[in-house]
């Protein structure tokens, strides 16, 4: 059973590192801590729902388009509101607290969508989006699921780490993190730039989202809160803005909690990912893998 | 200067103020419905119905509402009430507690003869003190928490409790068990009402001689972190149970469903009732052979004849939806409350409770939407019924009545 | 003789809805006095939870009211000074995200610990000790003691402490001492708030204090405007109020409170409250720009978008 749980957590920890990495690429490179993340990730889900009960398309297109309607969305949520607070407010932490209220506006817009067109009951891709096929290796039993989700993880956890620290867009984009308006005198396009992120941190969600749907079948509107909060866990844990920290602290708190589940009292698991983070914040408040240290006043 | 643009800020912000706070009391309507005994029933008997109209759990108030109103119709085309007709106002909680309180009280002041109570046990719990106080009756829908009728005498409850019937599941589940004779049940442990029905089933799994193993209690309601239910099955499967018990609400009766076919298990599967209503349906195949207790099933048409009227109806009313349990508590609550007028000869406040009282003490009964039904202690009992779910039709198939002569199946 | 009497029938009628708006103004109120402050602490939330628990049990265990809350208030005191000790360096949104995490770690343990809290059920049949009355003047009592917080030498070293930490330091003032301040102070808000919720709703469940609660507080104060307790206040009021009258809109009112939330919180910065303040002072017009004063808190947007960070 041991082995069988380490795999469980290793693909759940993969689910959570997908959504993690958006929600830190948003914070930490435009200081938006989006709470609409969660309500993208479902809405996510709800579009892999209605796209595969009306159209019957490769799982590759269905997961293709809905990364793509979920990262529109969330641009959408930085050109109408994110962006004009990032040029009216003079005070960075103003802008900060404005920004998440605005993305708790969103989250209520998006939830109420969602809710009404699925009449408040769950929803999962129809059977035909995906088939799910099982292999016992020993005592392990995985699924092709499972697989999908571990390599689509690894490979956009590399990806986005070696955009982030090594492609020029990338730079721009950390650089914008730094100073916003000392990179647009650099000649960067600090709006363009934002847009693009907020897109690729919506359409990670939305990745998550799909991938999500198919992985545990059905979801309802309530789903998304519980992964927003234990995406923050994430990042307090590894530190926001470090995508090998938010990798790490995901199959961390997603092993510790699978742990608890497996030999312990499990509706304590709940409590694991929060006992983290006051450890965390006793030892080393920045997060295990912060690249900025926090202010010594 | 300073100091007179500060007096005029602060006139204008108490001036906002004051605008604002009437603003606010602007459509709560001040009348105050006094008791007064009449025997003659006026023309229009007004009931309010404080329900989630909005929000998560929206699905079941809309249901409910709808069961009201069918049954408010019909009512009022029979002679039950001499020639008076009920009216009723629907009022939304939100899903949030402080809204719930304060539409609540609205109904209260209004001229309301008696409210239909809010779903969430933290909203009925929470309005049930004021009903009590005004001395109005609050007939309770669909909330279960064991502590909202000794709130008084004015509390009333028209839903059936899930523990009344869930005896049957364990005599459906036991001969389709192939393999071992064990079951492990996994529960929302945030839920009471869950928390209460696995003490029950695994007491019934013990008489009938199966092996209880050891229960996993999960907080799934309200968690700060998402279950992951592959672990969750993983934990579940451990010493090959016969039958495996998943007690949730919502998605999660579907999450755990596919998660434990998707790990190969083959054994048999149940539930509680909040399975119903297309919760079952993303899991697909997955859910084929489901077993779970209910209080209403369309599948009771073909046994209790007052089902069957009910069915009939609101299939003609909302064709594309299928009939289901919220719809039907809130027909019987609305018949018990008309019955309830009708034992009394009056609608006033102290009179519905009067009717009441009548309605539970006269033994008699009602034949409702559950079949025969009776009003024990402010609560009310039915048969219920043991179904399966067929996955291919998504209909449920009625297995095991429950005995209406039993206030609790053995 | 016959206003006063439709006065207090009004009051009467409005009492369940005036008694949620002052509760929700509590707990505003602990938000906005951390904000003001420049910290970005969401941890009264977490001691509304702890406020009411402590206080439902004192008081169903037979403690008069009175003393109840003051034993939550003081309970809330020291934990919070430990909290603030413990998170007071962290900057903006990480204190933020450690206090969202309190908040949650309270509501895992009043879930859990079933033996003291009675878990999912929560505490019921609390005897409700506090009148309509009673909240009225604990809510004037504290609007009281934040207008002299907001006021004079205190309130001009908070605001210090907010704009410009170093300055503030420059000046020989131990910000760190004025953070914990604050940091308590909206804790123990947070702890009435709790506390007048279950004295008068006389049940109260683990679910109370979650996200949807940080979440709902966060927004009050910043619709309405964290410069000062009227913002506050004013928010938690509308947010209180504006969805029971939305419910006439239908199955889709979220939507369009969700709306407004993004347009006020995205093009009215310092909220409401802000927003009727420039108001006010366009109409007095060239006064101002002369006197060239700004009120406390009422962050005006500049002409033209500033740098983030001052360039040497």
């Amino acid at each position: 059973m041991a082995l069988q749980q380490l795999v469980n957590a290793i693909v759940f920890g993969s689910v959570l590192t997908l959504f993690a990495l958006g929600l830190s690429l948003a914070w930490g490179t435009l200081d938006v801590l989006n709470l609409a993340h969660g309500s993208l990730f479902v809405f996510a889900g709800f579009l892999a729902y209605e796209f595969s009960s009306h159209v019957h398309m490769a799982f590759v297109f269905l997961v293709l388009s809905c990364m793509i309607a979920t990262g529109l969305a969330a641009a959408v949520m930085e050109l109408v509101a994110f962006r004009h607070v990032r040029l009216r407010f003079a005070s960075k932490r103003q802008a900060e607290m404005s920004m998440m209220v605005a993305s708790i506006g969103f989250s209520t817009m998006l939830d109420t969508i969602v809710g009404n067109q699925t009449q408040d009951t769950s929803f999962g891709p129809a059977a035909t989006a995906y088939t799910v096929s099982r292999t016992t290796i020993g005592s392990v039993t995985i699924t092709n699921i499972d697989v999908v989700i571990v390599v689509v993880t690894v490979i956009v956890a590399v990806a986005l780490d070696q955009w982030v620290r090594r492609s020029r867009t990338g730079r721009a984009v950390r650089s914008i993190a730094f100073d916003p308006a000392t990179s647009s005198l650099l000649g960067i396009n600090v709006n363009g730039l934002a847009a693009l992120t907020m897109f690729v941190a919506g359409a990670l969600a939305g990745l998550a989202g799909v991938l999500l749907a198919v992985y545990v079948g059905a979801e309802d509107t309530t789903t998304g809160q519980a992964y927003l909060l234990t995406a923050f866990a994430i990042l307090i844990v590894g530190g926001v803005g470090s995508v090998r920290g938010a990798i790490a602290a995901a199959f961390f708190i997603s092993i510790a909690e699978t742990a608890v589940v497996a030999y312990g009292p499990s509706n304590w698991s709940n409590g694991v990912a929060f006992l983290l983070i006051l450890l965390v914040l006793l030892i080393r408040p920045a997060g295990l893998f912060a690249r900025t240290r926090f202010q010594r006043t | 200067m300073i100091r007179l643009r500060r007096r005029m800020s602060a006139l204008a912000i108490a001036v906002a103020l004051t605008v604002g706070v009437v603003a606010a009391t602007i459509g709560a309507s001040s009348g105050n419905a006094k008791a007064v005994y009449s025997s003659k029933l006026p023309k229009t008997i007004n009931l309010t119905a404080v329900e989630d109209m909005t929000g998560p759990v929206s699905y079941v108030g809309k249901a409910v509402v709808e069961g009201l109103t069918l049954a408010m119709d019909h009512i009022n085309n029979t002679p039950l009430l001499g020639g008076s007709k009920l009216a009723l106002t629907v009022l939304d909680t939100e899903s949030s507690v402080s809204t719930a309180t304060t539409v609540f009280s609205q109904a209260i002041n209004s001229s309301a003869s008696a409210i239909f109570g809010p779903l969430l046990s933290q909203e009925a719990l929470a309005t049930a003190p004021l009903a009590q106080q005004a001395k109005v009756v609050d007939l309770a829908i669909e909330s279960q928490s064991d502590n909202l009728l000794p709130i008084g005498n004015y509390i009333w409850r028209a839903t059936v409790s899930q523990l009344r019937f869930d005896n049957m599941i364990p005599e459906v589940v036991a001969p389709k068990v192939t393999g071992t004779k064990s079951v492990r049940i996994l529960f929302d442990s945030a839920t009471p009402s869950l928390v209460e029905a696995d003490a029950e089933l695994e007491a019934k799994f013990k008489a009938l001689g199966f092996t209880v193993l050891p229960n996993i209690p999960l907080a799934i309601s309200g968690a700060p972190t998402p279950p992951n239910w592959q672990a969750e099955a993983t934990a579940l499967e451990a010493g090959s149970p016969g039958a495996i018990g998943i007690l949730a609400i919502g998605a999660s009766n579907s999450q755990a469903v596919e998660a434990l076919r998707n790990s190969g298990y083959n054994g048999v599967l149940f539930g509680n009732e909040a399975a119903t209503d297309g919760q079952l349906v993303p899991a697909g195949t997955a859910a084929n052979g489901f077993v779970y207790a209910v209080d209403y099933s369309p599948c009771l048409a073909s046994k209790y004849p007052s089902s069957a009227t009910f069915t009939k109806i609101i299939e003609r009313s909302y064709p594309s939806t299928t009939p289901n349990g919220y719809n039907a508590t809130g027909w019987d609550a609305m018949y018990e409350m008309a019955t309830a007028i009708s034992l009394s000869h009056s609608a006033t406040r102290a009179g519905i409770e009067q009717g009441l009282t009548l309605e539970q003490k006269s033994k008699a009964g009602f034949n409702g939407t559950l079949g025969p039904e009776h009003l024990t202690g402010r609560d009310t009992t039915g048969p219920g019924v043991a179904v399966v779910w067929d996955a291919a039709n998504q209909t449920q198939t009625c297995v095991k009545y429950g005995n209406p002569k039993d206030a609790t199946q053995p | 003789m016959t206003s006063l009497a439709s006065i207090s029938s009004w009051f009467t009628t409005n009492q369940v809805l005036i008694e949620n708006i002052l509760i929700f103004v509590l707990l505003a109120f602990s938000v906005q006095v951390a904000l003001r402050t420049g910290i970005f602490s969401l941890a009264g939330i977490g001691f509304y939870a702890i406020g009411s628990y402590t206080a439902a049990l004192l008081v169903k265990d037979g403690w008069p009211a009175v003393l109840a809350v003051f034993a939550a208030l003081a309970l809330t005191a020291i934990i919070g000074y430990l909290l603030a000790v413990l998170l007071v360096r962290l900057r903006d949104l990480y204190l933020a995200m450690a206090t969202f995490a309190f908040d949650l770690m309270v509501g895992v343990v009043a879930l859990n610990w079933t033996g003291l809290t009675g878990g999912a059920l929560g505490v019921n049949l609390i005897p409700v000790s506090v009148s309509l009355l009673g909240l009225i003047l604990i809510t004037i009592g504290v609007m009281v003691l934040l207008t002299l917080m907001e006021n004079g030498t205190l309130g001009r070293t908070l605001s210090a402490v907010r704009e410009d930490e170093q300055l503030a330091l420059s000046f020989a003032v131990d910000t760190r001492r004025y953070r914990r301040f604050a940091f308590v102070i909206s804790s123990m808000l947070g702890c009435l708030a709790g506390a007048m919720h279950a004295l008068i709703f006389n049940v109260i469940q683990a679910q109370d204090a979650g996200f949807n609660l940080i979440v709902l507080a966060l927004t009050m104060v910043i619709l309405g405007g964290f410069g000062s307790w009227v913002g506050a206040a004013l928010g938690a009021f509308l947010l209180t109020w504006i969805p029971i009258r939305l419910t006439s809109v239908g199955v889709w009112w979220p939507v369009y409170y969700g709306g407004a939330t993004v347009l006020v919180a995205t093009f009215a910065p310092g909220g409401l409250i802000g927003l009727a303040r420039r108001g006010l002072r366009g109409t007095l017009g060239l006064w101002n720009r002369r006197i060239g004063l700004q009120p406390v808190g009422s962050a005006q947007p500049p002409a033209h978008p500033p740098p983030a960070r001052e360039i040497p």
